[in-house]
């Protein structure tokens, strides 16, 4: 099994494609930090005041307008921005801080779509560029079970996007600490959340979640791929399914405002294909928590890997 | 020492309810060049392909050194090496690593001392280090046959390996066979070009349209030919003709079978008159130009009995 493992990850360091994949990861983030450069630029507020005495000031000033205004919407947004900045002021966040902690965690994730796009398209191709290239049978006549080259191939795919992630975690950190500075990973931060309360925690409790989550669902991502190249033989069909399900899974929010109330939706894997959300919150839908995401997905996982490998063991390679 | 490496038994494939190969059985010894010869679309691809698993068999078995392939299969493929169709590579990878590859899933340890001999047998030393992708077919044909080699199988099986090989590649892979044969290795080749397989094989199976119709043991018939009188040519002066002519009618082991343009007689006798015929000739005072035999080729054989087929297949037909 290890000769095919090793196999695989040289096969897959020779193409080119491989190093264009990470090339495109560091481009990438380096775009991210110039805008996330310029947009902090221009928000920040004149330093050097303390934040906190900054937030009591805005507090100050939004009783003030409670005080004279009737207006509903006003009243309204005024009472919010105190709430908001209390909650703040109690949990010890400071909402400027910037340093390469907080960069991290509010532009890890953004990047990612892309580690996603780049393994769905080498786990689409890594079976079925063998077969089209006829060097299929050639490993197919060696003393191996015929899963044994699926896996080697599958954990090849895996091993890639962990180090394409791991390569754009590391660009990152260098890239936050160039320019915002070194900062602690236990910074204090808030987490919007636009359904329910607000979450304040740390930089080193949240960010590994969210790293954790989106790899199960990138993991997702390939086995679904992976699947679909060897049961319908085709790399194009697999590429296209998986950018699909990407797209579909950013606007899952409007498939569950319009199908969140019927039996089967929790059902279908695509709503758990944003499993970082739950960093957030802990029900997607009512009823729904992360274990049963997580076991919707595992139970498509096996479908999936079963049929493939099934299907694979039993094919005539012509 | 007479051990069987090879035995195929009723193997059948049958694809959309045609059978594609239909009960065809025979065996190999130790040591034996085997070739297997058809017409287009006779199943010795198909054939080949059942033996080393790459298809599913429909009926019928297959031992190698006496194994089930269905029971042990790994150890079946461990002492297989083969060509199938065309050798395809990862082109983007010089020959060398591609070799490195196949070294790696052996179940034998292979030595880099082992991987250059190989190089240096199928003359490819200049050229290994190139990237595929720029190799003609025949250097590619070479790298198929040293992938094919490199474990040092006991079976090995080559399917049209002097498709895109010169004369000279013909020739050392033929030599290299034979040696290998003496080594106590055994082939199992297919190929087109008659004369080649005449020289190269053993025994040859005919087969056409799935079936094999006709297995033959080459030397033996050689022998046999030998004995009961084979065709020689004879070539003389224009004006020696009718000398010639009357010298061979005096000669009763020998019969004139035919004229062939203008000075050229075809003569039909046992191969061990010829030089006393030489001697008859000169002697006659006919000036000799030629005098060469022509054993009944593999080609004559292979046309009839597959012609013959086609012919009663026809009879059926009406
Ligand atoms: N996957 C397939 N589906 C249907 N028919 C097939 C398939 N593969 C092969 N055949 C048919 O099986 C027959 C035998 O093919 P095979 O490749 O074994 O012939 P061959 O003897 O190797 O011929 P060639 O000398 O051209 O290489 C052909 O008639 C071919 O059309
Ligand atoms: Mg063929």
């Amino acid at each position: 099994m290890l000769p095919l493992l090793k196999n695989e990850w040289i096969k897959l360091w020779n193409k080119k494609q491989t190093w264009i994949f990470a090339a495109a990861i560091v481009v990438l983030m380096i775009a991210i930090t110039a805008v996330y450069y310029s947009f902090i630029e221009e928000t920040t507020v004149p330093q050097g005041q303390n934040w906190e005495i900054a937030l009591e000031t805005e507090i100050a000033e939004q009783e003030e307008i409670l005080a004279n205004e009737d207006e509903e919407w006003v009243r309204e947004s005024a009472e919010q921005k105190i709430e908001e900045n209390e909650a703040l002021l109690a949990a010890g966040v400071d909402p400027n801080i910037t340093n390469n902690m907080t960069f991290m965690n509010e532009t890890l994730l953004v990047a990612t779509s892309f580690i996603t796009l780049f393994s769905v398209i080498a786990a689409s191709s890594i079976v079925s560029f063998e077969i089209d290239n006829g060097t299929m049978k050639h490993l197919l006549i060696r003393p191996f079970e015929r899963w044994q080259f699926l896996l080697a191939k599958f954990l090849t795919v895996v091993g890639f996007s962990a180090a394409l992630f791991v390569l754009l975690g590391i660009v990152n950190l260098i890239l936050g600490t160039l320019f915002f500075g070194a900062g602690s990973p236990s910074t204090p931060v808030m987490e919007m959340n636009f359904d329910g309360n607000n979450l304040y925690t740390t930089i080193d409790k949240v960010l590994p979640q969210k790293a954790g989550l989106y790899f199960l669902n990138l993991l997702m991502f390939i086995i679904i791929s992976f699947s679909i190249s060897i049961l319908f033989k085709s790399q194009t069909l697999a590429v296209g399914i998986g950018i699909f399900i990407l797209f579909a899974t950013s606007i899952s929010q409007a498939f569950t405002a319009l199908l969140g109330e019927t039996a089967w939706y929790k059902y279908v894997f695509l709503p758990h294909m944003d499993l970082p959300a739950y960093v957030v919150r802990e029900e997607l839908l009512p009823g729904v928590g992360l274990g049963f995401s997580v076991g919707v997905l595992a139970v498509y996982a096996l479908v999936f890997i079963g049929a493939s490998t099934v299907y694979f063991q039993k094919r005539d390679l012509a | 020492m007479s051990q069987t490496v090879l035995e195929i038994n009723e193997l059948t494939k049958q694809l959309n309810r045609k059978n594609i190969v239909h009960n065809a059985s025979f065996q190999m010894k130790k040591g034996e060049i085997l070739g297997l010869l058809g017409p287009n679309g006779a199943g010795k691809t198909t054939t080949i392909r059942m033996i080393v698993g790459l298809i599913k068999k429909t009926s019928g078995k297959v031992y190698i050194n006496g194994r089930d392939l269905d029971e042990e299969g790994l150890a079946c493929k461990s002492e297989i090496g083969a060509i199938v169709e065309n050798p395809a590579f990862y082109d983007h990878m010089s020959g060398y690593k591609n070799l490195e590859q196949y070294a790696r899933m052996a179940k034998n340890t292979i030595s880099k001392k082992r991987v250059d001999e190989v190089v240096e047998l199928v003359k490819l030393t200049g050229a290994i280090h190139d990237k595929v992708k720029k190799y003609s077919l025949g250097m590619k044909q070479r790298l198929g046959v040293a992938q094919a080699i490199l474990h040092e199988p006991a079976l090995l099986i080559l399917d049209e390996p002097t498709n895109g090989l010169d004369p000279k590649g013909i020739r050392d892979l033929r030599d290299y066979l034979k040696q290998l044969a003496d080594n106590g290795i055994s082939t199992l080749v297919s190929s087109h070009l008659l004369s080649e397989m005449q020289l190269m094989c053993d025994r040859v199976v005919i087969m056409e349209k799935g079936k094999i119709i006709n297995i033959s043991n080459i030397h033996e018939e050689e022998e046999a030919e030998g004995a009961a009188g084979q065709l020689v040519a004879l070539r003389v002066a224009d004006s020696h003709i009718g000398l010639a002519e009357e010298a061979i009618a005096g000669f009763k082991e020998v019969t004139l079978s035919q004229r062939e343009n203008g000075s050229v007689l075809l003569l039909k006798m046992p191969h061990d008159v010829l030089p006393e015929l030489n001697r008859r000739l000169v002697q006659a005072g006919v000036d000799v130009f030629g005098l060469e035999s022509r054993r009944s080729t593999l080609e004559d054989k292979f046309l009839a009995l597959t012609s013959e087929k086609s012919d009663e297949l026809q009879k059926e037909a009406t």
